[in-house]
């Protein structure tokens, strides 16, 4: 099984980020009879470019088979791409990545599931 | 001659200015606040109201064979495109036309996508102002549509800030009213609305509202002063009521003929 | 780390006056993302210690040798950015269409320094502001920029917490603004506008999992408004933190630049810190 976390510096040893779209790597594990087998930190590119950071990364992280996000928060539209693509998201800010893992693997985490319509904008808006 | 009423910092009386300036001097107003709109409070009469309009892609997934060609050149992420769907954001989508015309298959056509409504309000003058549809990210696209129905004379009420819908709001104007309200807030705002005047080469003036208030803003202006409204508590009052200021009705008639000689 | 964001919906609440009392009372590395014409740093008053560069969206420009005059991006682009085979920077949305079009590759994507971000220390502690150039795109790129190297700072001091005084509006740059905080502050205006966009940050704030805690900002102007305030943050469990009195002494301190502010409004912003440092930091 594939998982991607959000992260900084990356690596089992750094925090899981608390942003999704714009965090500044993932690392990516993969995961065999309950051990993890490989770890990969990738930088996020699309951090960079103006709206839609999450719906980019998404696709990327699709396009490369991961089955499973672990991250601090999520917006909507990114939410509704993962899920599209079939992947679980579930919320682990606060803790390590390897701490986060293996929580995940004994089903300790809260599953985010699938807001309602998104409704923000990219920019300044008082209505 | 168009006349663009802005300020940089929202509150400091733009509303006030556009709308007792359009009455007392007979020209019909703009407001391009489409996200806020509040002139309409001011000037009531009979409405008609238009649905608008911008293009937004749909893929048809039966022509689509999911290339990822349209999503690569999106420069906005308002394609997703999977191993085996592929559909749009069309609020992050900017209308600009690419993916349709890049995609190798034909399979993605522009439809319409409804982002607010242009009013009219037939009264002593007209206004004429947009509502945006909430969800709709760009105010820009609706700004246009009621900016075609200006003609060369006009008052334009503009939105706050000074980014891009600031400067679109006074893009077609001749003479601008910059706004400022005697603080130090509003002073720091005005001189970087100063700097987009600048930048695009406009000519303008500033009008002082609320004058009366504890901070010195007059003798630090580098630009003709058009008019000074003072602090007062019944100017507050008949604001938050919607009444013009009938009392001042000589005031907007100076404030406009210093802004037309400029 | 835990993160205040002070949030409001609607502009002129008083955020910025809030943020800014705050500051005079908290161990933390304060930041200002309201990257749109920024307030914060008028009063704070901060000596700049690092000034970055901030890079933001690519814009199209001809390369003239290029160039064989064919016309055809002038056909293609829908924002009339370009007249007689040059881009109008102002006008050009980046989109890309042009440079992907010419058939004779004569354009291309430019990146530009479109604003500044100021590290900097104030006589209250380190404050990180920044500035998107007049005209420009916000979306929440900077803003992230901004908080994280308040944060960076922050862990470098071993300061715990972080004070941000987000954008108006619930767009993009107010949810970057967002991340990571564990305290939402709205800054709630007793006027009609004011209450419809408190009630719409919230949702934001909710969505996000970020409990928001409201305070009412010159509670006394409009008591009608105030109890609709009250009423729907009853109905939806939400804490009323602190009622700031309107005080007609304040726009003197504030014109006077005159840090920490005295008086009943100053003296309930105090005690509204207090409160959240007990019950929520």
């Amino acid at each position: 099984m594939r998982i991607a976390v959000s992260t900084t510096n990356g690596g089992l040893e750094d925090k899981v980020s608390e942003v999704f779209g714009r965090a500044v790597s993932f690392t990516i594990v993969d995961v065999e009879n309950g051990e993890i087998k490989n770890v990969e930190v990738v930088r996020n590119d699309y951090a960079v470019r103006g709206g839609g950071a999450g719906i980019a990364v998404s696709q990327f992280l699709a396009d490369k088979g991961v089955e499973v996000v672990l991250t601090g928060n999520v917006g909507p539209n990114a939410l509704s791409v993962l899920n599209s693509a079939g992947i679980k998201v579930y919320r682990a800010g606060g803790m390590k990545v390897r701490e986060a893992v293996e929580k995940f693997l004994k089903g300790e985490l809260e599953q985010i599931l699938v807001p309602g319509d998104p409704k923000f904008g990219r920019h300044r808006r008082s209505v | 001659m168009r006349i663009a009423v802005a300020s940089g910092k929202g509150g400091t009386g733009k509303t006030t200015v556009a709308v007792n300036l359009a009455y007392f001097n007979g020209i019909d107003l703009f407001d391009l606040d489409v996200e806020e709109p509040n002139d309409h409070i001011f000037v009531k009469g009979e409405s008609r109201e238009e649905t608008v309009y911008r293009k937004v892609p749909r893929i048809d997934e039966e022509k689509c064979d999911f290339c990822g060609i349209c999503r690569e050149v999106c420069e906005y992420n308002a394609i997703v495109v999977l191993k085996d769907k592929a559909y749009t954001f069309p609020e992050l989508c900017h209308s600009c036309g690419a993916c349709s015309y890049f995609c190798p298959r034909n399979a993605i056509e522009e439809v319409d996508k409804p982002i607010g409504k242009v009013v009219e309000i037939s009264s002593d003058i007209k206004l004429t102002y947009g509502v945006l549809e909430i969800g709709e990210a760009m105010p820009t696209p609706l700004m246009r549509e009621v900016k075609k129905r200006m003609g060369k004379r006009a008052i334009i009420d503009c939105p706050p800030g000074t980014s891009c819908p600031f400067v679109e709001s006074v893009l077609d104007a001749d003479v601008c009213i910059l706004v400022c309200e005697p603080t130090p807030f509003s002073y720091h705002d005005l001189k970087l609305a100063m700097e987009v005047m600048k930048k695009l080469d406009k000519k303008f003036g500033v009008v002082i509202n609320k004058h009366g208030l504890p901070f010195d803003v007059e003798s630090k202006i580098q630009a003709p002063i058009l008019g000074k409204i003072p602090f007062s508590r019944s100017i507050a009052e008949k604001y938050s009521k919607g009444e013009l200021l009938f009392d001042y009705e000589d005031l907007f008639r100076e404030i406009y003929d210093r802004a037309v000689s400029l | 780390m835990k993160q205040v964001t002070v949030i409001s919906g609607k502009g002129g609440a008083g955020k910025t006056t809030v943020t800014a009392m705050f500051a005079t009372l908290a161990n933390a590395v304060v930041a200002d993302c309201d990257v749109d014409a920024p307030n914060l740093h008028i009063l704070l008053k901060p000596e700049v210690i690092e000034t970055i560069p901030f890079e933001g969206m690519k814009k199209a420009r001809i390369v003239e040798e290029k160039c064989s005059r064919c016309g055809l991006c002038e056909e293609l682009c829908r924002f009339d950015a370009i007249k007689d085979f040059k881009v109008d920077e102002i006008r050009c949305e980046g989109c890309g269409f042009c440079y992907r079009a010419c058939p004779e590759k004569a354009i291309e994507m430019v990146a530009e320094k479109r604003g500044e971000i100021y590290i900097t220390k104030t006589e209250f502690g380190d404050f990180v502001y920044a500035l998107l150039y007049p005209g420009e795109e916000n979306s929440g790129k900077l803003v992230n920029e901004v908080r994280n190297i308040a944060k960076k700072i922050a862990k470098e001091n071993g300061i715990d917490l972080l004070i941000l005084d987000g954008a108006a509006g619930i767009g993009c740059p107010v949810i970057a603004s967002l991340a990571g905080a564990s305290v939402a502050l709205v800054v709630a205006e007793p006027t009609l506008s004011g209450l419809n966009d408190m009630v719409r940050v919230i949702e934001l704030a909710r969505h996000f999992k970020i409990e928001p805690l409201v305070a009412i900002n010159k509670f006394d102007l409009n008591l009608d408004i105030t109890s609709k305030i009250e009423e729907f943050c009853r109905s939806n469990n939400i804490e009323i933190v602190g009622r700031i009195p309107f005080d007609e002494d304040l726009p003197k301190q504030i014109a006077q630049l005159k840090l920490p502010f005295e008086g009943k409004a100053g003296e309930e912003i105090i005690r509204i810190w207090k409160n959240l440092e007990e019950g929520w930091l």
